[in-house]
């Protein structure tokens, strides 16, 4: 399975030109502190935040965050009930 | 040496991933997202050949496995099976059944519409474990697919999986939930 998301993320996703995927994602803020904790840890120590992810997470070899963003076609963060939610369209173009 | 902000979220957004979905994710729950997925005939293709074998000596009884995406719910299947010394090709046509019961029934279910149906009866045996046949009624599981492939945590999230067969295309509609549950975590992730 991970071969064949290589090669389609090799191919910028054109196999899967017409898919969407849109949502709204409530984000704790457990969470949120998490990534914040990660991030002020990786700006302290880039080696030592280097050994604290797992090799297993790691993502496949041909993910381009940056190309994939070129797919999210509208994301927007708004609090509600105490909560933030991340709306988000995703789209792959023909 | 810069700090790679992007690398340390997509670490921690992979570690949380990890960890939610061995729990039914409940630091997403109330989450919504619904999806549209076309699966071209080159991609079923390439999900049919996942892990078989490339020598055809290894492959037993099923030599080759085609599913063709005809027309507005039509498909067709194409088996090769090995037959003593001899391969013999089988092709049915089918009409799709688009809903499909997800989660208490993750099958996709057909109706043969031509094909000879003691052919396949005779080579049941041989077919693989995720077609199943009933008469003229076949069910591929898709339950079982999605365990072999590590993603039947999938299943429970599904409130509506539909397949919608195309010309050379497979849509998926689907609609998945987490249901919103009450907060007992007092703030603490699952390790």
């Amino acid at each position: 399975m991970a071969n064949f998301l290589d090669k389609y993320l090799a191919n910028d996703l054109r196999d899967f030109a017409g898919l969407q995927v849109r949502g709204s994602v409530p984000v704790k803020q457990e969470v949120l502190n998490e990534i914040l904790a990660e991030v002020l840890k990786q700006g302290q120590s880039d080696a030592a935040a280097t050994e604290a992810t797992p090799a297993a997470a790691a993502p496949p070899a041909n993910l381009d965050p940056k190309a994939l963003l070129r797919h999210v076609k509208n994301a927007q963060v708004r609090a509600e009930d105490g909560r933030l939610v991340l709306d988000f369209e995703v789209r792959i173009d023909g | 040496m810069g700090t790679d902000v992007g690398g340390a979220v997509a670490g921690v957004l992979a570690r949380l991933y990890e960890r939610e979905k061995a729990t039914g994710f409940p630091s997403l729950s109330g989450a919504v997202v619904e999806a549209r997925v076309p699966l071209t005939q080159a991609v079923v293709d390439d999900l049919l050949l996942a892990g078989r074998p490339a020598d055809p000596a290894k492959r037993g009884a099923v030599q080759r496995l085609r599913l063709l995406l005809l027309d507005t719910d039509r498909i067709a299947l194409e088996i090769t099976v090995r037959a003593f010394l001899f391969n013999v090709p089988l092709r049915f046509e089918a009409t799709v059944h688009p809903e499909v019961r997800v989660p208490s029934d993750p099958r996709l279910h057909l109706t043969l519409t031509s094909g000879g149906l003691s052919e396949l009866a005779l080579n049941l045996p041989q077919l693989p474990d995720w077609i199943q046949v009933e008469g003229r009624q076949v069910a591929l599981d898709l339950g079982l697919l999605l365990r072999r492939g590590g993603l039947d945590w999938l299943i429970p999230l599904v409130r509506v999986c539909r397949a919608n067969v195309r010309p050379g295309v497979l849509y998926w509609d689907l609609a998945l939930q987490i249901d919103d549950r009450k907060d007992t975590t007092d703030g603490e992730l699952p390790r």
